[in-house]
């Protein structure tokens, strides 16, 4: 599947209705690329919301009484099969005789049915409190796994950012806010083998529907998407370009797109660009 | 909340207990099986308190995530059982139209940007988004209900999520303690 095809599966996936291949495929891809792996942490949070999205009403008062009962009751025992059996064997066994002998038989088969009917129900009920934990393991399982799967994209993504400082071919390139933006700076670090980061400061608060979105043009050519920006309330923001997007570097941009962003830059909503200088 | 403490999971029920209801009444549409669904959480919960983290997410989303999980089993358990009957409306087509009350109880403020956000999706967003939050619907089984192609529904789920996360920036993460 292609990144495009992949990011289409992360509403699915922070929702809990992608089919096992579809998941798998989804993990895998989202353990390698920071922006999946943010989106699902931002979807993650709208899900939340939904549940609060519903018309609040209150449960019957008598609820209450019932679900504090049983919530705290410990599971009840076999006892009271276990006694009605004594009972039984004892009144067999006042018969005289062949027939009290027949009696006391069955009187113990009867106690041996019955301490088997009390067995099983005592599994059955292990049984319940166990595919009960089950349940509870396997929720709380999805729910690490999808923390893990955007920690280790965050390391990743730490790991990319020293491997291109440390590169051997590092270029420094420093982005200007447009008139738009004045006061914005930035600072791109790309190295041809390593990759393209970005750090951006002062960048003015996006309006609703809007995001920042950055462009790497190559000496030449059209303008490639390079990924959005996640911008922090502080205004500033840390970026690694889209990897397969900074093999050539001559300009670095960021404009200000609708949300979800777009395929070619709005050049008129520019926000800080910059040149490579030689 | 301590496991064995009785006090605590009558005090977490008066605080909780109309979220959770509302959610799982929401989903499954009859009172006898969300109350049903009321008592698995509190009783999950009680029994499962030691392995809560409140460090982690607010007790509130934790009991959220268990109503959730809990009624998509009775919810799958039914589309089973119709599918085996062969007869009646599928439940997950049977459209949601109970007025929605103001939200009084938790985060009413939020509770209103959400109402407000999710009112500004597209109907066609909205109903996918709906579909599979609320219904569990897995996207091929949405694409049928709604005879879309099946990438039609992957995006439009993604998109409605997108432009839900633009309308709620700044206001997630707030949600009572």
């Amino acid at each position: 599947m292609t990144h495009d095809e992949l990011r289409e599966l992360s509403g699915g996936y922070v929702l809990g209705i992608l089919d096992e291949p579809e998941r798998r495929a989804f993990e895998a891809h989202v353990s390698t690329c920071a922006s999946c792996a943010a989106e699902i942490r931002d979807f993650t949070a709208v899900a939340s919301a939904l549940a609060l999205d519903v018309p609040q009403v209150d449960p019957p008062a008598s609820l209450r009484d019932r679900v504090l009962r049983a919530a705290t009751s410990p599971a009840p025992r076999g006892a009271v099969v276990d006694s009605i059996a004594g009972r039984r064997a004892a009144s067999e066994q006042r018969r005289p005789g062949r027939e009290r002998l027949f009696a006391l038989l069955s009187a113990a088969a009867a106690v041996i049915a019955v301490a088997l009917g009390g067995y099983a129900v005592s599994l059955q009920r292990r049984i319940a409190v166990l595919e009960e934990q089950v349940r509870v393991a396997s929720d709380r399982a999805a729910q690490s796994q999808q923390q893990l799967v955007q920690l280790r994209a965050a390391t990743d993504q730490s790991t990319q950012v020293r491997q291109i400082l440390a590169a051997g071919d590092l270029r420094r390139i420093d982005l200007a806010g447009t008139k738009v933006a004045p006061a914005a700076t930035g600072r791109a670090f790309w190295s041809q083998t390593e990759g393209l980061v970005v750090a951006f400061a002062n960048l003015p608060a996006t309006q609703t529907g809007q995001v920042y979105q950055l462009w790497v043009i190559p000496p030449g050519g059209t303008p490639i998407d390079a990924g959005l920006l996640e911008l922090q309330p502080d205004g500033r923001a840390l970026t690694l370009a889209r990897s397969g997007t900074s093999e050539r570097v001559g300009t670095v941009a960021i404009t200000l797109e609708p949300a979800g962003g777009s395929p070619v830059p709005t050049l008129s909503n520019m926000v800080a660009a910059g040149n490579l200088t030689n | 909340m301590a496991h064995g403490d009785a006090s605590a999971v009558a005090n977490l029920y008066d605080r909780h207990a109309r979220a959770v209801y509302s959610l799982a009444l929401r989903m499954l549409a009859d009172a006898a099986e969300a109350e049903d669904v009321v008592q698995d959480v509190f009783t999950q919960a009680w029994r499962q308190a030691g392995l809560y983290d409140p460090a982690r997410a607010p007790v509130i989303g934790w009991l959220l995530v268990i109503t959730r999980a809990r009624t998509l089993d009775r919810l799958r358990a039914r589309r089973s059982r119709i599918a085996l009957a062969g007869v009646g409306p599928d439940p997950a087509t049977v459209v949601d139209s109970s007025p929605r009350p103001d939200a009084q109880a938790i985060g009413l403020e939020q509770g209103t940007r959400v109402r407000a956000a999710l009112a500004s999706l597209s109907v066609a967003q909205r109903e996918a988004i709906e579909l599979a939050y609320y219904k569990g619907l897995s996207q091929s089984d949405i694409a049928e209900r709604l005879q879309e192609p099946l990438g039609t529904i992957k995006t439009r789920i993604r998109s409605g999520l997108i432009r839900l996360r633009e309308l709620l920036h700044g206001s997630l993460g707030e949600q009572t303690p």
